[in-house]
């Protein structure tokens, strides 16, 4: 059956809805967002069809095959050194002619391309037409009509995969880039041909024009080549930014021939995603906006999850006394009471929490929204010194910083990067919301949702103020200038938003029965021993080991029970709760945890305030330590990360602790 | 509704002007009392209300407060732009009338919460709720821009292959 697989690749522009499609080709449940740089890491499906196993990967999207970012030189590597069968460009349809940039770039590489014009129903409801045929023939590319997010157009799509990789002809497409360029073009490939041992994947051609781009990348790649000096020569006598824009001209101009035979626009007209931009991006509204709905979006997730909070404690009450009565020795009914119900209970009763956060967070991203609340924050991202597109990983840090750190790829500017990377595990994350819940739902009451809002705000305040720092000592220079695209406005469909929501919160229920599992029996063997100590008590090894911390924590006014609670936190921040689940001995009733925690005199609401925020800046999770090594290729600045968070989340809670002692409080 | 606008000749906006003066305006009013009741209950102490809070149902709440604020804010950003005879204006009223019914949305769902706290919970911290317990502007301000979004839906849209929009009537 060798000669049945089929390999394809779908790459394009970034938020054309490549992974949507990937979706719908592979019945995957990817990702899909509404705002440019999802995809970072190629991802790999695979659909059967027609007795054909077809191999889809779906490519980071990309703007064109410059190597200006990570996520464009792991497109543009994959279509080269793994040379798919097929390269799908998904097209959108509502904004074809800048898509178009991308295809003449491909066309160099020499892959077998097949357009797919996706979101023609956005096109079409615009008015615009498209004429598919004239488009084929004007391109000498199969062009296949789709709507991935309803999966119109599928079979199609298969069909002409299958019809393509049959008749196996290859069509081949030239830009002439005039006399003087295509004079130097030439000289290059004779040069670059007389090298033996060179790499046969990549086309002289195109090699020859990426050089006169001065793309470094492909500069790098034939360093080690015996001709490198010669062909050098030649780039050095060019004026090579002359070259780069003349090039990108001739390319807009061949786009600008074949563009009006093939698509007629519809006039312009106020839609509905202009009028809601004007307001949400008005200079004076859109930040005032953006805040008013991030702290809707908290409050429902405090508010409305409270009713089935107190339900899963119900439930899980009545199972933790029929467990424990019906548990013989002693100590394992402790171990599976106190310590795995206790702990692992206490972590889960916050799954509506969870749940809720992440559907309200895919609702916004679905929208659209996300990108403008990039785009609004830019000229202040600008003044401390961040790019504004770091914004977007900062917002995805709410739900997980390990991704919104991965996401951090789209940023071109390595300076930009590296500061983006370092501040994204302030922004407060899932795994930190338990910890809020608990105590604020413990020592603010109705006010609750309100200092979530807060801590939330706090996050973002201190990565911002935490990048200036930054920018100015250690990693200087300006930021790079921000361009990004705006998505038009969508309405989110529930199915994605549940789906987002069920497999964000099924990581965290997963987490709850393995990593926090292990961390609480733990936990709970440190409270048990030595052998005939009091549970939990300050002779216990846990004891000891708090009491060995405390003196370091007890400035913020934490006693050693917080002290061994953040501790454990450093392996995942959900293990907070569950290790407080475990010392106070409050069972999975998380009513019963608050109770014992206004009953510690220890506890106050200024205790809380000064704990939820040292929770929320101190050390990142395991995860988040291993995806910043992995991403800055460095431990130095990996454990940069580490320390100064412990610093800024020191000094930030004592700030509170202090400053709220000296208002009396 | 009557066709009655081209590119050149841009429809009246008189009435969604008229509309933004009224919502933007008790918006803001009763913003500013929720700031005063929110305010007052901070500097003075809990015992401080003012009477017109208790009838309006007004919470002591500052950024509930806040929010009422943003609303008639963004509503009266319009009017100001529509006076100029910017035609674009109209776009606050339909994201003010937006954002009130977001916020509504919230404040309800909110409310549901604690009414399954209330009857189905019977937890003792509901004790006595009742449904306007949680009765606030944000919730009963709202069903103005309500009328106004259901009966006025097909005016923010642009009409397939022209220019023309339908006028308010």
């Amino acid at each position: 059956m060798e000669g049945r697989k089929i390999k394809i690749a779908l790459t394009g522009n970034p938020n054309v809805g490549k992974t949507t499609l990937f979706n719908a080709l592979t019945g995957s449940r990817q990702h899909v967002g509404n705002w440019p740089g999802v995809t970072v890491e190629k991802k790999s499906g695979r659909v059967s069809y027609k007795d054909y196993d077809i191999e889809v990967i779906d490519l980071p999207g990309t703007y064109s095959l410059t190597a200006y970012s990570m996520d464009e030189i792991v497109a543009r590597d994959f279509i080269i050194e793994e040379k798919p069968d097929i390269v799908i460009q998904v097209v959108d349809a509502s904004n074809l002619e800048r898509n178009l940039y991308l295809t003449t770039q491909l066309m160099e590489l020499g892959s077998e391309i097949l357009i797919v014009l996706n979101m023609c129903d956005i096109a079409e409801e615009r008015g615009d037409r498209i004429y598919i045929e004239k488009m084929e023939e004007l391109l000498a590319t199969p062009v296949i009509r789709t709507v991935a997010s309803q999966k119109k157009g599928i079979c199609d799509l298969l069909d002409r995969v299958i019809e393509q990789k049959e008749i196996q002809q290859h069509h081949g497409h030239e830009i002439g880039y005039g006399t003087e360029i295509e004079d130097k073009i030439l000289e290059i490939e004779k040069v670059l041909a007389e090298d033996e041992t060179r790499d046969t994947r990549y086309p002289l051609r195109w090699i020859s024009i990426r050089l006169l781009e001065g793309d470094s990348n492909v500069r790098e790649k034939i360093s080690k080549s015996p001709v490198y000096d010669r062909v050098m020569q030649i780039i050095d006598s060019i004026d090579q930014e002359e070259y780069e824009a003349e090039i990108a001209d001739k390319r807009y101009l061949a786009i600008n021939t074949v563009f009006p035979q093939m698509c007629t626009r519809a006039n312009d007209k106020l839609t509905k995603s202009d009028m809601i931009d004007r307001v949400l991006t008005n200079k004076y509204l859109g930040i005032p906006i953006f805040l008013a709905l991030m702290w809707g979006a908290f409050e429902l997730t405090f508010a409305f999850a409270t009713p089935f909070m107190d339900m899963i404690d119900l439930a899980s009450t009545w199972f933790a006394e029929y467990v424990s009565s019906s548990l013989q020795p002693a100590w394992l009914a402790s171990l599976v009471g106190d310590g795995i119900i206790g702990g692992v209970g206490a972590v889960l009763v916050f799954v509506p929490n969870i749940f809720i956060l992440f559907f309200l967070l895919s609702l916004l991203e679905g929208s659209g929204y996300l990108a403008r609340a990039a785009f609004i924050m830019d000229k202040l991202m600008y003044k401390i010194g961040m790019h504004g597109k770091s914004f977007i990983p900062m917002l995805m840090g709410f739900g997980c910083n390990v991704p919104a750190i991965m996401a951090a790829r789209s940023i071109e500017d390595e300076k930009d990067r590296l500061i983006t990377i370092l501040v994204v595990p302030f922004v407060s994350c899932g795994a930190r919301l338990p910890i809020y819940v608990l105590f604020a739902g413990t020592f603010f009451g109705r006010q609750a949702g309100t200092v979530i809002f807060g801590m939330y705000v706090l996050g973002i305040v201190i990565a911002i103020i935490s990048a200036k720092i930054l920018r100015t000592t250690v990693v200087r220079g300006k930021p790079a200038p921000f361009i990004m695209e705006l998505p038009p406005y969508r309405v989110p469909t529930l199915k994605t938003s549940f789906i987002h929501m069920w497999d964000n919160g099924f990581m965290y229920i997963k987490k709850a029965g393995t990593i926090i599992l292990v961390g609480v029996v733990v936990i709970w063997a440190l409270a048990s021993f030595p052998w005939g100590v009091q549970y939990g008590s300050e002779n216990s090894y846990v004891g000891l080991l708090g009491h060995a911390v405390e003196p370091l924590l007890k400035p913020l006014g934490f006693d050693w029970k917080i002290s061994v609670a953040l501790i454990f936190g450093l392996v995942a921040k959900e293990i907070v709760v569950a290790s407080m689940g475990v010392l106070y001995g409050a069972g999975d009733n998380s009513n019963v945890l608050s109770d014992r925690l206004i009953a510690d005199s220890g506890m106050t609401a200024l205790t809380s305030l000064s704990l939820m925020a040292f929770s929320l800046l101190y050390m990142p999770c395991v995860a988040t330590v291993g995806v910043i090594r992995k991403e800055t290729g460095s431990w130095k600045w990996t454990l940069f990360a580490i320390f100064y968070g412990i610093i800024v989340a020191w000094i930030t809670a004592f700030t509170i602790y202090k400053g709220g002692v000296l208002l009396g409080y | 509704m009557d066709i009655n606008g081209t590119v050149e000749e841009k429809p009246d906006t008189n009435v969604p002007m008229v509309f933004s003066v009224i919502c933007g305006s008790l918006y803001i009013i009763l913003g500013l009392l929720q700031m005063a009741s929110g305010a007052g209950r901070i500097l003075i102490g809990t015992d401080f209300s003012i009477p017109l809070a208790g009838i309006l149902l007004v919470p002591a709440d500052l950024i509930g407060a806040f929010v009422l604020l943003l609303i008639g804010t963004v509503f009266i950003y319009g009017v100001m732009e529509m006076r100029s005879g910017i035609y674009e204006g109209i776009s606050y009223a339909y994201v003010g009338i937006l954002l009130a019914l977001i916020f509504a949305i919230i404040y309800l769902l909110v409310s549901t919460g604690n009414m399954l706290e209330a009857y189905l919970l019977k937890n003792v911290e509901f004790a006595g709720w009742t449904p306007l317990s949680d009765m606030r502007p944000g919730i009963y301000l709202a069903i103005l821009p309500l009328f106004a979004y259901i009966k006025w839906k097909d005016f923010f849209e642009p009409i397939s292959g022209t220019n023309i929009r339908m006028d308010l009537k």
